[in-house]
């Protein structure tokens, strides 16, 4: 089962994505020029809305961390299971190694003290963290009575921690236990580990495949980049008689305003794997994925620009069988405003999608679609819903059909 | 012979054959692993199981529009636990293919490529083309796409999968095709997946040649856009 989520969003004046010249991003599609916000910048303002923790932890998940800290919090775990803190230390350092995790040290720039940072950031659910301590503590005698390695401090020592390093490191660590710690790593995930994915370079047995999917989102209509010229006026320079009249600084920021389409799916029954089939948690990840959707709007240049624009539409599809539809070729003739009421972008670019998408269903069948709600400021659409409805609607057509194949 | 047809279109795509991590290169045109990555996708085949069967199938790409290679700039940035930011990010370079059109073509074993023809209808993953924010525009599958000809006649003939609306920049005569051939002849690509298992990736060669045909007529489509 997928659910496709569509969505036209207008953004006032703003440079929401950039790229490393400080550009706005863009592309060209049906040969014009396009303003585009990537699927990753998407994403990211996604998981870090509030509205999504909220929905996942209100039905028993949980939001991972993304932390280099993990020797730390084992260290934490095990002290309070009753290992002195040396003991403990010793027990964690070889639990990690167990997983061809390298440990950094680094000197706090708050206590001076020294921090043993794994070498890049995990990705990882509270639950994860827990049945890790669980598993440390049970294999706690023979991790304490195998000798560490040494941590390297030098840049040199650290360069020389390739994967051949690595491997000889992890064979110091019986197989039985080196198995027991492989086994924390799934298959229940944290929501948006379950959600978004995880890659890990150094341990493949970590990776998640997401269950969501993304497009960049792509203007509807043709855009132009425009330049703000700016001074920034030097306040005290201004006293001084020997001086001239200029500023004390100049220089020109880039942006755009345009009409997006924006296109999500959610795969629910990779999600439903990735969090061991535990109902109420499916619920509650896509739940959150489809408000923050709603709500989340990328932070670029947001204190210049305070592009603070809802989307003015929001099509969601629940579709059993069938493959599921993009709708960008809806625009490949870019959408071009009037002058008269009803002709601005937004209008015209949702009564296109609307038209393109009819067309599909002539051309392909919509056998496979069950719920078909949209939520709109637009007049055109009959019978919108408020988003909250819509949430609470697809919501419970995912627990239903969820219900029902668990039973089966 | 039996052969199966797949539309490839969409607004970005991306079929890289050599690159990792940072600076992730794109073909001008679909590869073969690509292509076989999507029809496990479709077939729901996990990433461990074998492939040699997709992989033994011949395969031939019709270009019907080059598209406009260009280029995403992508950091990724990692935060500690107190929200504050890590001092490191990862720089990385994609090129992709906006605006490209391509009609592949695979000849081999009638009911793989029967269940490959219904998967593509039915996928078991969501579908994309290279990356996954790359979805498809219009549907990879073609519901004519199942012809008992040989692959050369069926990529020469079948109409132009360019979609109507916009303005491409399209040779109005020729398009380019890129088919196998025996080893030897022709350049080599090594994009023959023997393993997309995590960590085992593994690939073989290929021999392709490439050459222009006549350019083959537009059929009006159903799912024209708007």
């Amino acid at each position: 089962m997928f659910i496709e989520i569509h969505m036209l969003q207008n953004f006032a004046p703003s440079n929401l994505n950039r790229d490393d010249t400080n550009t706005p991003k863009t592309c060209v599609f049906g040969g014009y020029r396009r303003a585009r916000i990537s699927s990753q910048c998407l994403k990211r303002s996604i998981r870090r809305h509030p509205a999504f923790k909220a929905a996942v932890e209100s039905h028993q998940g949980s939001v991972g961390v993304r932390t280099k800290r993990l020797f730390d919090r084992l260290v934490d775990g095990l002290t309070t299971r009753g290992h002195a803190g040396q003991v403990a230390a010793h027990i964690a350092q070889n639990a990690l190694r167990g997983l061809s995790f390298k440990l950094d040290s680094k000197e706090s720039k708050q206590t001076g003290q020294t921090m043993k940072l794994t070498q890049y950031l995990l990705f990882l659910g509270e639950r994860e963290i827990k049945k890790l301590i669980d598993v440390a503590d049970n294999h706690a005698q023979a991790l304490a009575s195998i000798p560490t390695e040494e941590t390297p401090t030098t840049e040199t020592e650290k360069k020389s921690s390739g994967a051949k390093a690595k491997r000889e490191q992890r064979a110091a660590i019986p197989e039985p236990i080196q198995k027991d710690l492989a086994g924390v790593f799934g298959p229940a995930y944290a929501a948006d580990v379950a959600m978004f994915g995880r890659m890990v370079a150094d341990g493949k047995n970590l990776n998640v495949d997401a269950a969501c999917q993304v497009a960049h989102a792509i203007s509807t209509n043709e855009v132009e980049m425009e330049m703000d010229f700016y001074t920034a006026v030097d306040d005290l320079k201004a006293e001084d008689r020997d001086e001239d009249a200029g500023s004390g600084m100049l220089g020109t920021v880039e942006y755009n305003s345009a009409t997006y389409y924006r296109y999500a799916l959610v795969n629910v029954d990779k999600l439903a794997e990735n969090l061991a089939h535990d109902v109420e948690q499916v619920v509650g990840a896509i739940g959150g994925f489809l408000e923050a959707s709603a709500l989340a709007i990328p932070s670029g240049k947001q204190n210049s620009m305070a592009a603070h624009n809802p989307p003015a539409y929001i099509r969601v599809l629940a579709r059993e069988g069938g493959a599921p539809w993009s709708l960008a070729n809806a625009f490949l003739t870019p959408v071009r405003p009037g002058r008269k009421d009803g002709e601005d972008l937004l209008t015209r670019s949702a009564a296109n999608l609307g038209a393109y998408f009819e067309k599909l269903k002539r051309a392909y069948g919509s056998a496979g679609i069950l719920q078909d709600l949209t939520c709109t400021t637009l007049d055109m659409v009959e019978n919108p819903v408020g988003l909250q409805d819509l949430i609470t609607q697809v919501v419970e057509t995912v627990q239903s059909r969820l219900t029902a194949q668990e039973a089966a | 012979m039996t052969c199966l047809l797949i539309r490839c279109v969409a607004p970005l795509q991306s079929w890289g054959s050599r690159s990792r991590f940072q600076e992730r290169d794109t073909e001008r045109e679909p590869t073969k692993s690509g292509m076989i990555g999507l029809i496990g996708a479709a077939l729901g085949r996990d990433r461990t199981a074998s492939v040699a069967d997709l992989a033994a199938l011949t395969m031939a790409v019709r270009v019907d529009a080059e598209g406009v290679l260009q280029t995403d700039f992508h950091t990724i940035q990692d935060i500690d636990p107190n929200g504050r930011y890590a001092t490191k990010t990862e720089l990385s370079r994609r090129a992709y293919l906006a605006d490209a059109a391509f009609l592949v073509g695979l000849e081999g074993d009638a009911g793989l490529l029967g269940r490959i023809h219904a998967a593509l209808a039915n996928p078991v993953w969501p579908l994309f083309l290279g990356r996954k924010s790359f979805p498809p525009g219009l549907p990879l599958y073609l519901p004519d796409g199942l012809k008992e000809e040989p692959l050369r006649t069926v990529v020469e003939t079948y109409p132009s999968v360019v979609p109507p609306g916009g303005k491409r920049v399209i040779h109005p005569e020729r398009v380019r095709l890129v088919v196998e051939c025996p080893p030897g002849d022709g350049e080599p690509r090594r994009d023959v997946p023997v393993s997309f298992a995590h960590g085992a990736r593994h690939f073989m060669t290929r021999f392709v040649t490439t050459e222009w045909i006549p350019r083959p007529p537009t059929k009006p489509v159903e799912d024209a856009s708007a």
